[in-house]
């Protein structure tokens, strides 16, 4: 066994700090491969013992990329709890902050986070990154800054800033939309549109249809797949879970409510992001993955024009139930398409500035689940708290968190691609590693809701049959 | 002629907001790019793995590891400028809760005690991680900062307000074009 540590550039361009290992058998081909997330900061612990009104400002911070979807989960449970079920106005509200905020996020994914792969396929790793793509593409990214303030302006407008809202509260939001506001938004959201098509059209669909080529097969695993549903169309705010096998048979429905009958949480010694699977028999170690390919893939149809026409598309090239990793990527595309209709919608049906403030709750003792569809995939609160409000357990399932086990066996596979008898071409092996786990778009943040406890950003490690560190 | 100021963004435990709204200054940032800011380093948004030696770091965050303590430490020679960017790094802010809670309860109420955990035997995650350390204390208590921007994130106006006044400051003529 060589025991020359060699540095391997961190990976960047994901939210947060994680690191992977490669492990060797005795004829230094890849035995195992683990992502491991290194932060932690314990969020469930200090939700215990606040009041339960405060979830909805303080689970925000679990994650500056996609602040809303904690901000909505949090208050849907407390909601459920308590039985109350906010005018439809509200909920729309709330379904347009959780839509711009899909836009926003899938944006700065498709554009730069991934985006500098697909736009910059000549650069050097190293050189990859938002000021190379503004100097090479300045109207593109001119034209990104734009529509993400559009979007961004909708949520800080409901919700005073669009990082860490302060909009929803029980039965309500703290600020009504005006006719006006209305208007100009829904002007905007069109524009966001038409942009998003055109620019996809033609330059980062054909981007990503060649990374697919050069690509071809990149982490590749078949899974099941979970994600919210209403009426068999895609669904942000509100809906059924549906589960399916990786052939596209619901395997189960099911409300927020009973999400602990069919998802799981496992601990993983070497990850301080817990992995969560499906306990039910008929998936390969309960292995599922969420986000905008789950959430392409459970619907039966978009329920918009542009995403259904590209659900169509996508469906022809990749299957009923796509299973290639790197289609997530169009996958995150189409849900961006999507998000933007149903902004679209909302700001067209002018009752959505007209409800009625909420009357004060009084707290009584209870328990409630709140899930949604953060831009990375299904969301779910739990929290109880005692008869003055206060959360006496909580628990928090992330889309990271369910997608940990699948980053594993990609990682495996992206590893065997770059390692042969002891020999290892590290320049591929760091590149495809970037590239595989860039297309699952983790949230470190959120799969641990933790304190940062990074060393590397990002760096490979790869351990001997000993478990000795055989290069780093 | 005016070179343009070099400017790192160093995340140690953060949620990334702070570099959300650094983007959302939207075309305020890309004008700052075309002539006055050249961005060396910022993880979330590109690959570059170091800074070397920069006119602004801006740190966001807090610090839990001694290796974040030593960075920090390090940082005092690698910057003109050290900006303790939003809450966290300046007070504590959110993850700073953690104080309050001994660190055993932290991992037991992740680890242990959820009640979506069905197997695995409760163990605390160790392998190949970093041990947790210490209590958060603000950034000030490491390194010496120059200006703190409080703020959760801190907002994307007062953001371009302060990177204008301190550009300002710094002596940048004729270093290079």
């Amino acid at each position: 066994m060589r025991t020359e540590k060699i540095n391997v550039a961190p990976v960047t361009r994901i939210e947060g700090t994680m690191s992977v290992s490669i492990n060797l058998d005795e004829g230094g081909n890849v035995a195992q491969a683990h992502a491991h997330v290194l932060e932690f900061r314990g969020f469930e612990a200090f939700l215990c013992g606040r009041h339960v009104s405060k979830a909805p400002l303080v689970t925000p911070r679990i994650c500056g990329v996609c602040p809303v979807p904690h901000h909505l989960a949090s208050i849907k449970a407390l909601e459920s709890g308590l039985g109350l079920e906010p005018p439809r106005p509200v909920a729309m509200l709330r379904e347009l902050m959780l839509a711009c905020e899909h836009v926003s996020d899938h944006l700065l994914h498709m554009f730069v986070m991934a985006g500098a792969d697909l736009l910059l396929p000549d650069l050097p790793l190293a050189q990859r990154g938002l000021p190379t793509l503004y100097a090479t593409y300045p109207q593109v990214l001119r034209q990104v800054v734009s529509m993400r303030n559009v979007t961004q302006t909708i949520i800080s407008t409901l919700g005073v800033q669009a990082v860490h809202p302060d909009a929803a509260v029980l039965d309500g939001l703290n600020k009504h939309l005006t006719e006006a506001e209305r208007r100009r938004f829904l002007e905007g959201v069109r524009q966001v549109k038409e942009t998003i098509l055109k620019l996809c059209d033609e330059l980062w669909v054909p981007r990503l249809q060649k990374a697919m080529q050069d690509y071809a097969g990149l982490g590749r695993l078949d899974t099941h797949f979970v994600a919210l549903v209403r009426d068999d169309q895609m669904a942000l705010y509100d809906g059924t879970v549906r589960i399916i096998d990786p052939g596209g048979a619901v395997v189960a429905d099911f409300p927020a409510s009973a999400y602990l009958d069919h998802i799981g949480e496992k601990d993983i010694s070497y990850s301080y992001a817990k992995a969560a699977y499906l306990p039910s028999p008929g998936s390969s170690e309960g292995m599922y993955r969420a986000g905008p390919i789950a959430r392409v893939n459970v619907a039966r149809v978009a329920g918009t024009e542009q995403a259904g026409r590209l659900m169509e598309e996508f469906r022809s090239g990749f299957g009923q139930v796509a299973q290639e990793t790197l289609a997530q990527n169009f996958a995150r595309y189409i849900s961006a398409v999507y998000a933007i209709e149903r902004a679209e919608q909302i700001l067209a049906d002018r009752g959505i500035t007209e409800w009625e403030p909420a009357a004060p709750v009084e707290y009584k003792a209870g328990e409630g689940v709140g899930i949604v569809e953060a831009p990375r995939g299904l969301l779910i609160h739990h929290f109880r708290w005692d008869d003055d409000g206060y959360i006496r357990a909580a628990n928090i399932i992330t889309p990271t968190n369910a997608n940990a086990s699948a980053i594993d066996f990609s990682l495996k596979q992206v590893a065997a691609r770059s390692i042969r008898s002891g020999q290892v071409d590290r320049e591929k092996l760091e590149h495809e590693v970037g590239i595989m786990i860039r297309a699952y778009d983790p949230c470190i943040s959120c799969a641990t809701h933790a304190m940062s406890m990074e060393e590397d950003l990002f760096g490979i490690e790869i351990l001997d049959a000993d478990g000795n560190l055989h290069q780093k | 002629m005016k070179r343009k100021a070099t400017l790192a963004i160093q995340d140690l435990c953060a949620c990334d907001g702070c570099e959300v709204a650094l983007a959302d200054m939207g075309h305020v940032l890309l004008d700052l790019l075309d002539d006055k800011v050249d961005l060396v380093y910022a993880p979330l948004f590109m690959s570059a793995h170091d800074y070397g030696e920069v006119d602004i770091l801006m740190l966001t965050g807090v610090a839990r590891t001694e290796d974040d303590i030593a960075h920090l430490r390090q940082a005092r020679q690698r910057a003109r400028y050290i900006v303790s960017f939003g809450s966290c790094a300046t007070f504590g802010g959110i993850p700073g809760l953690a104080n309050l809670y001994e660190r055993a309860t932290l991992l037991e109420t992740a680890y242990q005690n959820a009640p979506s955990l069905r197997v695995g035997e409760g163990t605390i995650p160790s392998e190949l991680l970093p041990a947790l350390t210490g209590e958060i204390r603000p950034i000030g208590a490491y390194v010496d900062v120059d200006f703190s921007l409080p703020g959760c994130p801190p907002p994307p106006r007062l953001l371009a307000d302060f990177l204008e006044r301190v550009l300002k400051q710094l002596p940048l003529q004729g270093e290079r074009s």
